[in-house]
Order: structure tokens, then sequence, then C-alpha cells
């Protein structure tokens, strides 16, 4: 009785042993100015469209990150942790990160920026995340990507790797980079979830006719488009040489996000394409599906290219339009016959425009392209390929994080270090005696 | 999932994920700059936040005892602010002696070769 009576006031006072039974999902959300926040809550449908509770356990998006989360994430049964190279978005959500290793996922390969403004804010985290970049960068020096693309020279992202349990990628090329320099943390490859319903994109094809329409008066036959975020990776000033050097019927249109920094609007004045070329910023989000939907053709160069995963990309291939595509990173996991692969790099205008030319003279590839496209993207929405992959990543990390055997084996993973023994020292077998019997504690 | 799961990789993956964290004891001496570098940078974000992000102690998942623990945080911050700034004033001054002691080992080391050179 006085035991209990003990335990009871013992209970009451001992004031951080209740832990959150959830899983906290740490994201940009709608209505936040980013691809992330959709994409994001494109994943959590899915995992409700395919029924799935982790553990019977609810995951629980926290956006905006408040200054009380701070306190409370730490204490959920695992974190999920997007990140982007986004500072404003994700400096938070880095910092959980690695102060409560989770599930994190890479919406963005390359990291620079970020590292620099977290140096630049004096975040303590920035310098580790160098540190541990540079000391990898020799690694990954042989790559073809990292070569031809500075952000990729030094992946700042192995910080973040190592402190987490599980990865999420979107794209093989993701996991070979990471593999590359020694990352041991388990990756789940997820393709990149269908962002629009259906119904989104039958009411733009609709609205996709109004628009056409109105170019059509002024001359246009065929229109090729730029979309998402307008930034320089996206050679735009070298799309509008390209389109200068097409028959006159060839309209070009710029549509998206305007991004600091940059402007597109100087280009587009100085190109000498007049009334060929129209700009589009900050529009709304059905809008923009209309107008991917009106473009015969999508352009979606990359240069240099960061490891991401394009959204853009990702809506084209399920508005069925069909896209000119740099031959680099991610974009070389789409095959052919879903999209037109041009050099990588910084490409001559005249290369882009010879590869428009033959998708403007030929409509009936330009069908079979975005038919193939449309079709990639149906058998991701009737596989739920993304929610089963997310399902399985969740899963795994869960049960690496859970089970007693791998805590065990954690503890003497430290122990080993601590006495110095190295990868080299695995391999002549110290400590594996102490592993090989823990096991057999694994359920099977 | 592309990682296997026998014993040897399990172990492989504990050690890669264990080597985050230098352990001070066995840190040669740039590793020991950098740590004291971080703790550094740490205690000087600290110093700016009304509470430190992340730190568990100051936390709990019920709301009244969060408020109770943040208020008594608060309270004492202006004392524990200057207790901050002198720490990292601390830990930068020990990270240029860290500095200082990486030259000097240089220098004696030329010294050394030079002096094996003469006899």
């Amino acid at each position: 009785m006085r035991r209990r009576l003990v335990g009871a006031v013992r209970r009451l006072y001992s004031w951080d042993h209740k832990s959150d039974p959830r899983i906290a999902w740490l994201s940009p959300m709608p209505p936040a100015r980013s691809g992330i926040a959709t994409y994001s809550k494109a994943v959590l449908e899915g995992l409700e469209r395919i029924e799935y509770t982790p553990a019977r356990r609810k995951i629980v998006p926290i956006w905006p990150i408040k200054h009380k989360h701070a306190s409370t994430i730490p204490w959920h049964t695992m974190g999920v942790y997007h990140l982007g190279n986004n500072l404003e978005f994700h400096r938070e959500i880095y910092d959980h990160a690695i102060r409560s290793p989770g599930l994190v996922v890479l919406h963005d390969l390359a990291l620079d920026d970020f590292v620099n403004g977290m140096i630049a804010r004096g975040h303590p985290f920035g310098h580790q995340a160098l540190r541990e970049g540079l000391m990898n960068a020799a690694a990954v020096a042989d790559l073809p990507e990292a070569r031809q693309n500075e952000p990729l020279r030094v992946p700042y992202v192995a910080h973040a790797a190592r402190n987490a349990r599980g990865i999420v990628v979107h794209s093989p090329f993701v996991e070979r980079y990471l593999r590359s320099f020694g990352c041991r943390t388990p990756v789940f490859v997820a393709p990149h979830p269908v962002v629009e319903r259906e119904s989104d994109v039958r009411r733009a094809r609709k609205r996709a006719a109004v628009l056409r329409g109105a170019l059509e008066t002024t001359g246009m036959r065929t229109l090729v488009g730029v979309f998402g975020d307008l930034n320089a990776a996206k050679l735009i000033d070298v799309v509008l040489e390209a389109t200068a050097r097409l028959p006159d019927d060839v309209h070009l249109v710029v549509v998206g996000r305007r991004i600091p920094g940059y402007d597109v609007e100087p280009l587009v004045r100085g190109s000498g394409l007049g009334g060929r070329v129209s700009l589009h910023r900050d529009v709304s989000d059905e809008d923009f599906l209309a107008w991917m939907c009106a473009a015969d053709v999508a352009i979606d160069l990359r240069f240099p290219h960061r490891g991401e995963v394009s959204g853009s990309l990702a809506r084209a291939l399920q508005c069925g339009t069909p896209t000119v595509v740099s031959a680099t990173g991610t974009y070389l996991d789409r095959s052919d016959d879903e999209v037109v692969h041009v050099r990588a790099g910084r490409l001559d205008p005249a290369e882009l425009a010879a590869a428009l030319r033959d998708l403007v003279d030929d409509p009936e590839r330009r069908r079979r392209i975005g038919e193939a496209a449309h079709a990639h993207v149906a058998e991701l929405v009737s596989s739920d390929a993304t929610s089963h992959v997310y399902a399985e990543a969740i899963e795994g990390t869960l049960g690496l994080l859970r089970e007693p055997a791998r805590r065990a084996l954690s503890r003497w993973g430290g122990a080993l270090v601590d006495l110095g023994i190295t990868e080299e020292g695995l391999e002549e077998g110290y400590g594996m005696s102490y592993a090989r019997a823990l096991e057999e504690f694994r359920p099977h | 999932m592309t990682s296997e799961n026998d014993p040897r990789e399990a172990l492989e993956r504990e050690v890669y994920w264990a080597e985050t964290a230098t352990p001070a004891s066995r840190a040669n001496r740039s590793e020991i700059r950098d740590l004291l570098h971080d703790f550094a940078m740490q205690v000087r974000a600290d110093e700016r936040q009304a509470v430190p992000l992340g730190e568990p102690n100051i936390a709990s998942p019920s709301r009244v005892r969060r408020k109770a623990k943040m208020f008594q945080f608060r309270l004492f911050r202006p004392i524990r602010r200057r207790n901050d700034r002198l720490t990292a004033e601390l830990a930068e001054l020990t990270a240029v002696l860290a500095d200082r002691v990486i030259g000097l080992e240089a220098e004696v080391r030329r010294l050394k070769a030079e002096l094996e050179d003469r006899s």
C-alpha cells in the first residue's frame, strides 16, 4: 500500500515521463508558399486513403512551428522531418531533425543555401553541417552530376543523413548520391505523389481552351510553356532565345512564382519576342494548372541541378503535357517515352530549338509522349505507390527506434566508437559476436 | 528499403550513427577545437533566445507544467543570460587556445625535423 502511494506521488511529480504517442509531421503545410506544402498534403491524404495508421498512432502535422512546439516535439513517438533548401521554412525542422532523430524526407539534395544561411545566422548546426559536407566532398567527386552541378559538389546533406534513422527520397539518383559518401541510414525511394486531383485537372482542361482561344486570335498555333518557381536554374533566358529561333506561330508562356533575387521581366522584355511571349507571375493554383494544360509542350530545364524532383514536372505528367527536361540527376529517372531529354548543363539555344522544333512539327509524337506520361501518373494513382512507400518507411523507422535489441546494439555501437573502433576494425570482426547474439532477440 | 538487416550491416550502421559526436576523450586537436567552437556557437545561440530551442528539460507534454517551467526559466533569465555570455566567451577563448596548440605542435614538429637534419 505504502509502495503504491509512493508510486502515485512519484508519478504525479515526475514531470517528464509521459511521452506523446503520436507521430509528429514537421513540414510546411498549405497555405505556406512552398511546393513542399502541397506535396505534404498530398502524402497525408494518400496515407489516409490507404487507411494507414502506424501502430494505431495518429500522425499530427505541426505547422507553423511555434515556440511551444520546441518543447513538445521531442516527446512524440517519432518525428517525420521534411527538409528543403529554404531557411525560412526548414530551419526549425532541421533543428528538430538533428536533436530528435527520426524519419527525414529530403526534398532538396543540395542544401548549400540552407547551410550557408544557418552559418550566417549563427545557428549552431551550420558549422557542423559544413564540416561534415567538406569531409565527404572527395567521396562524391566521381559522380558526373557532382562534376557538372556545383551545388552537388559538397554534400551538405551528410549531416542530416547521419542524424536520421530513416530517409525518404523521391528518386533513385538521390539514393545513389547518399550511398556514394557512405551514408548507411536506411533509404526509402518514394515516387513523387500525384499532387492534383483528377477533377481539378479536368476543370483546368476546360479552362485551357479559353486561355488558348485568346492567344489563337493573335496567330498562335503551338504553345510552349515554362512552369514553376521563376529562377535562374530554369534557364529561362535560353528558352527565350530558343523560342526566337522557332516559327512565328510558336508562342511562349512563362507561368510561376516570383523568387526573391531573380527578375524574369527584363529578360522577357529584352527577348525581342514581343507578343509571342507572355508572363504570368504568382497566379492561382487553378490558373497554373490551366496554363499547363493549355501548353502543347512544357520545358523544365535545370542548371545547376540540385538533386530535387520537380513538382512542376509531376504536374505536367499528370496533365499529359509532353515535357522537355535536362538529361541529369533525377530527370533521368523518367524514361524517353514519358519526357524528351536534352543535354545536361547550360544548353545552347540552338540545341533546345532543334528539340522543340521536332516536337512542334510532330503532333503525333507529342500525343504519344503525353499519353505515356499520363499513363505513368494513372499507374501511380491506382497503385498508391507513394503512400505505400511512406507507410513502409514510417513502419520501418518506428520499428528501428522502438526495438529493444536495436537499442542495445546502439549502445554497443557507441561503446565501440568510444574505444576507437572504426569500419576497418569492424571488418576484422571487432564487436561482432555481441551483435550476432543480439540478432537472436530480434523478431523474425 | 535498400539496407539489409544482417548483424554486420546493423552494427556498421550503429557505428556510423554513433560517430556523429566524437567523444572528447578520443578527439584529436582539431576535433577538440571544432567541438569547442560548436559549444561556443550553441551557447551564443542560447543567449539570444528566451528559451533554448529543443531543450527537453524545459518541456513537458502537459501545458500547465510546461508553462510553469517556462515561467521559472524566464524568471531567472537575466542571470542565465550573463552566464551564457561568460560561458561562450570562455569557450571561444579555449577554442583560440586550441588553435594556438595546433600551431605550436606544427612548429615543434618543424623544429624537431630541423634538429634531426642538423645531427
